[in-house]
């Protein structure tokens, strides 16, 4: 993630693009949540595109509208 | 080092299910340190005596789950959680809240759904 953290200037900066790339991409139909509002987690995990490069969510939760982020990793991508 | 404890070995035993040479992998296992983030926990592993057989995934690097819910009390949403494999072995389990602050307190009646 370090690579990931540099590119958008500090922890807090690449944790509000995930976030940002997450609302969007549930907006644009591409997250899975089951039918409790949870995303999934491990190798289904759902991959979106963060300022080009790529980040696969770890859990989180679909309320209002907005995804509520868990984690994310970069790891494998 | 300390033991794996109740829930730690459930996921375990649970994704063995679906990769069953994670079993061969849980008796080696020993947990190196438990970091609570505050929104979930990182439990990190070492191997108390090396194993030649590696987990045989696509990929010796990846994350793996069931992708069932943790149900605790005290936390509405529940604990989701993935397994890190790196190198054909199991590097830590991440336990994530949806959502909630948790202090990383898990009560021994917790259920899977």
């Amino acid at each position: 993630m370090e690579s990931f953290v540099k590119k958008f200037g500090s922890q807090e900066k690449a944790y509000n693009a995930v976030q940002n790339a997450a609302n969007q991409a549930l907006k644009a139909g591409k997250l899975t949540p089951n039918a409790k509002g949870i995303l999934p987690s491990g190798d289904m995990g759902n991959i979106i595109n963060v300022g080009g490069m790529n980040v696969r969510l770890i859990g989180g939760r679909v309320e209002n509208g907005q995804v509520i982020l868990s984690s994310f990793s970069r790891k494998g991508l | 080092m300390e033991k794996l404890n109740k829930l730690e070995m459930s996921i375990l035993e649970r994704l063995a299910t679906k990769y069953p040479n994670i079993k061969l992998h849980i008796p080696f296992l020993k947990v190196e340190s438990r970091e609570i983030t505050g929104v979930g926990m990182y439990v990190n592993f070492s191997y108390c005596k090396p194993i030649e057989e590696t987990l045989d995934f696509e990929t010796d690097n990846t994350s793996i789950s069931t992708n069932e819910t943790i149900e605790i009390e005290g936390l509405k949403y529940g604990l989701g959680y993935e397994v890190d494999v790196t190198d054909g072995r199991i590097k830590f389990i991440e336990l994530v809240t949806y959502g909630e602050d948790w202090n990383g307190d898990i009560p021994d009646n917790f259920f899977f759904t």
